[in-house]
This record gives structure tokens, sequence and C-alpha cells, in this order.
């Protein structure tokens, strides 16, 4: 996502979950810009294409608490 | 009688042989909790007259249960019937819980006293206990310092005897970093080893709940409770570290925290080598796994109070507020990738734990306790937030669901830090005995003056 695009973003996803601030509140773009920043560290792990999604414990196994 | 020099597991003890009465150990906490309150506001909400009546009630009906007029003190986000219940919001403030939380009913069939409401972070959404509904909880071992979140209030109240034990709920690192900042233990379970029915969520796939105590054996009999599993921990927990393989990370780790942290920490590493541990170094990808750690609570944290945002998204404080509405615009493709990542990462730690390592070893945060309000903080020459910084070693274990134990293991400039251990899903008795090591040998730890 391009910086010019993210208050739009952000205002439009606000909109579209109905969320509306009052006008004197500021977006918090600077936020949001750096958490997308930090978040680009996942695509250094390479997720093997096969691994589904649901999480290890809720299936059977060595991962399913004993209680 | 001082219950600042008495461990919950002492208390017991002479609580079952009939050398202390609940009343008694009641009044001497309250009147502890009455002093430290306006210091330091562990506490949202302190009713002494119902915990003597709650004394009472205990008292007569005998020794009745493994934490027999024990005084506990729970996190004001998991519900207490008849209590205040307001997630440290100000719009709940007049709400009180109807019903009690399992873990709630779990303690009291267990024979606690219930003492207070603890005090803690904005609905638990963020990790210094500055609350603009109410005002921060305070460190007690500097006033002018935080005490770490979002379980501050557990924390404080534990560090300075105004309960013997306290549960708080940890989504990124929310029992151990107030345990680390105020000079006490706190546990971690696996994910979903605790019931979270009755507590208010931050992010369902993250949450789990925890003690809080002065001692590890404390925290593995509050835990026994909470399970229903009488001696599953405390039996083992003097098995030793003989031959315990510890693994402590390496590479750009050294570089995530502030010197005088990495000192006490490797000497608490060298400590369990001298009980008969030995050191693994391992490689663990904290960067990646504090990142999906964040997008998911990010974004199921926005979810959890997407009504509440639409009602009046100004009835949250800034800090909480701004976190909740950016979830709302991270893009699904980065969701996604954060669960995917999360499989990824769950399946190598797995292995780690399998193969090559019983526990691993990180400091519990990597800084002391920052200063109220303090935004950012320099570390090795460069300004970083405060906020991101003190869940970096935690909230990967938070993604994983892995057990996390922290420990005091020194002061750093006067203020305390933790270490801490973390082992493999269900291995809760390999990290208690581990704590339990290093405690007795590390010997006393001492308390705040207040």
């Amino acid at each position: 996502m391009r910086e010019e695009d993210l208050p739009c973003h952000l205002r439009s996803c606000l909109e579209s979950l109905g969320v509306s601030l009052p006008p004197e509140v500021d977006l918090p773009t600077a936020l949001l810009r750096a958490v997308l920043e930090r978040l680009r560290v996942l695509d250094t792990v390479p997720v093997e294409a096969e691994e589904p999604l649901p999480l290890l414990w809720t299936e059977a196994g060595p991962w399913t608490p004993s209680v | 009688m001082d219950p600042l020099r008495l461990t919950l597991a002492a208390a017991r003890a002479r609580l079952q042989r009939g050398e202390l009465r609940p009343l008694d150990l009641v009044e001497a906490v309250l009147v502890r909790a009455e002093s430290v309150q306006h210091k330091l506001h562990a506490f949202l909400w302190l009713d002494p007259d119902r915990a003597r009546a709650e004394a009472r009630k205990v008292a007569h009906q005998g020794p009745s249960g493994p934490l027999w007029g024990i005084p506990v003190t729970l996190k004001d986000l998991i519900a207490e019937e008849g209590a205040p219940f307001t997630c440290g919001s100000g719009r709940r403030s007049a709400l009180r819980a109807d019903r009690d939380a399992e873990v709630t009913r779990r303690l009291r069939e267990a024979g606690v006293v219930f003492v207070g409401r603890a005090h803690l972070h904005e609905f638990a959404y963020g990790v210094t206990n500055e609350n603009p509904h109410f005002g921060p909880a305070r460190n007690p071992w500097d006033p002018e310092r935080s005490p770490g979140g979002s379980s501050g209030g557990s924390a404080v109240a534990v560090a300075t005897g105004c309960a013997l034990a306290s549960l708080g709920t940890d989504t990124g690192g929310s029992v151990r970093i107030p345990a680390a900042l105020c000079g006490v233990v706190g546990f971690k379970p696996t994910y979903g080893l605790v019931p979270r029915k009755g507590v208010f969520p931050l992010a369902p796939s993250l949450d789990h709940v925890g003690p809080l105590g002065r001692t590890v054996e404390d925290v593995a009999l509050v835990l026994e409770v909470l399970v229903g599993a009488p001696g599953r921990y405390t039996a083992g927990l003097s098995s030793g570290v003989g031959g315990l393989r510890v693994g402590v990370p390496g590479g750009a780790f050294w570089q995530l925290a502030a010197e005088g942290v990495l000192e006490r920490f490797e000497e608490a590493v060298r400590l369990l080598e001298r009980q008969g541990a030995r050191r693994v170094d391992v490689d663990f990808p904290w960067e990646p796994a504090s990142a999906a750690a964040t997008a998911i609570l990010m974004v199921e944290a926005s979810w959890v109070h997407l009504e509440g945002l639409r009602e009046d998204p100004m009835a949250f404080g800034p800090d909480v507020r701004e976190r909740l509405l950016v979830g709302l615009a991270i893009p699904a493709e980065r969701y996604v990738r954060a669960l995917s990542v999360r499989r990824t990462l769950a399946r190598r730690a797995w292995d780690l734990f399998r193969d090559g390592v019983d526990v691993l070893a990180t400091p519990t945060t990597p800084i002391p306790a920052p200063r109220l309000g303090q935004i950012t903080t320099r570390l090795r020459g460069q300004e970083r937030e405060t906020r991101a910084l003190l869940t970096r070693f935690t909230n990967p274990f938070n993604l994983l669901g892995l057990p996390a134990l922290s420990v005091p293991c020194g002061l750093v400039e006067g203020l305390p830090v933790g270490l801490q251990l973390v082992g493999g899903p269900g291995h809760e008795a390999t990290v208690l005995a581990a704590g339990w090591a290093f405690e007795r040998a590390r010997g006393p730890f001492p308390t705040p003056r207040v």
C-alpha cells in the first residue's frame, strides 16, 4: 500500500464497518504505517504452501493440553 | 504478622495446622492493602467489609480446600459474582458481575478469600497499566515508574503483601511482564489449559489466564486448583535440573536487550548450569514471531470491540482507541499471512522442544520498569517504542501457546528484572521445576520498601 493511500484506506475501513469518529479526532495513520512496516518481516518466513491454517492445538496430538 | 514475609505455601501450612486463622490473615492483608492503595493504586475496588465477611464464612466452613483461607485478588477482567467488573473501562464503571468466571468458581471452591479487584490497563490492551479512566497503578520499587501490565495491579498487590496470590490474564505478556517489573513470579500455562469462561477477552486465540505469586511453589499451588489436579505440579518441583537442556537464543537476540538485563540473565543461566543444567545455543525467530503475534492481537481485539467502537469510539482511552482503529485497517492478507507464519513457527518450536531443548531461557523483558508516560526508550543508541520493547520476549509464546514462567533474577539500577523459562506444550511441570531450582539457588529475593 502506498504511503499516500493510508489515510484513505483507514477512513474507508472505518466507514465500511460503521465506525465514525468526531471530525476533531485525527486518524491514527502514523500507527497504521508503523504496524504495516513491522509486519513486513512476516514475508521473510518461508511458509510451506501445504500448511493449512487451523491452529495446531485444535487437533488431537501432543499439542492438545492434558486437561 | 506481616503478610509480606509470608508465602502462600507457608500461610497454607499454618492455616491447616490451626496456627493461623483466616480472619487474622485477611485482616493483616487488609491493613497492608489500605496503607499501600493510596500510594500505588493496586486495586480498582477494595471493600474490606466484604473481604472480612468472606473470611468469616470460609472460617465457619472449616479447612475445606487446598487454598482454604488464602487471600487472593483477581484482575478486574475476571468475573467475581457481585463485585465490579470494569475491565479497566470507564464506561463499565457501574457494572457488577452476575456470576463467577470458571476460574473464580474453582478458587472459591478451594477456599480462597477474595480481596479487592486488581487494577489493569484498559481492557488489558497495553503493558504499562496507565489507565486514563482510573489513573495508573504504580511500581512498588519506584512509584514514578510503571508496574508493567496489563495485570499491573495483580503484581503490585502480590509484591506488597496485599494478597498472597493473584490471577491475571496474558495475551502478549500481561502476567509475565508485570511480574518481572515488580519482582514477583508470574506464569502463563499452555494455551487452553486454564478455562477462560467468564474472563473478558482481548484476543481469543492468544488469551491465557495465569497466576502471580511470590514464589514458584505458590503459583504451582494456584495452578493446581485452576486445573483441578492436586499435586500435579508441586509433587515434582524439587526434581532438580540435572541434565536439563536449557536453550539460550543467540544471534541478534543480544542486541535486543539492555546490557544490565543481559548481565542478570547470563548470571541466571550460569546459576542453572551450576545446578546441573546444560546450556544449548539455539536460534529463535523473534522478529517474525513477535510481528505475527502483533497482527493477530490487533485484528482479534478490534473484532472483540467492534460494537463498542460503533457505539462510541470516544469512550475508549486514546492509546487503546488508536490501536483498535488500526486493527480494523490491517489488510486481510496480512492477517492470513500471520496465521500461516504462526503455524510454521509452531511446528519449528515443536521440533525444537522435541529434539533440542527442555526449556528455553530469555530475559522476560529487555528493560526494567520504564517511567510512567515514557513513550520511547533509548536502547543501544536507538530510540524504540517502549510498548513494543516490553512485549518483545513474551508475545512469541502467546503466539505459540507455550507455557512460560517469569522468576525474579536480579536488580538493574535498583529495579527488578525477570528470567523467563519456556517449555514445550503441556510441559508445565518441567518449567515450574526449573524455576523452582533457579529460585532455590538464587536465594531470597528482596522486597520493595513501601
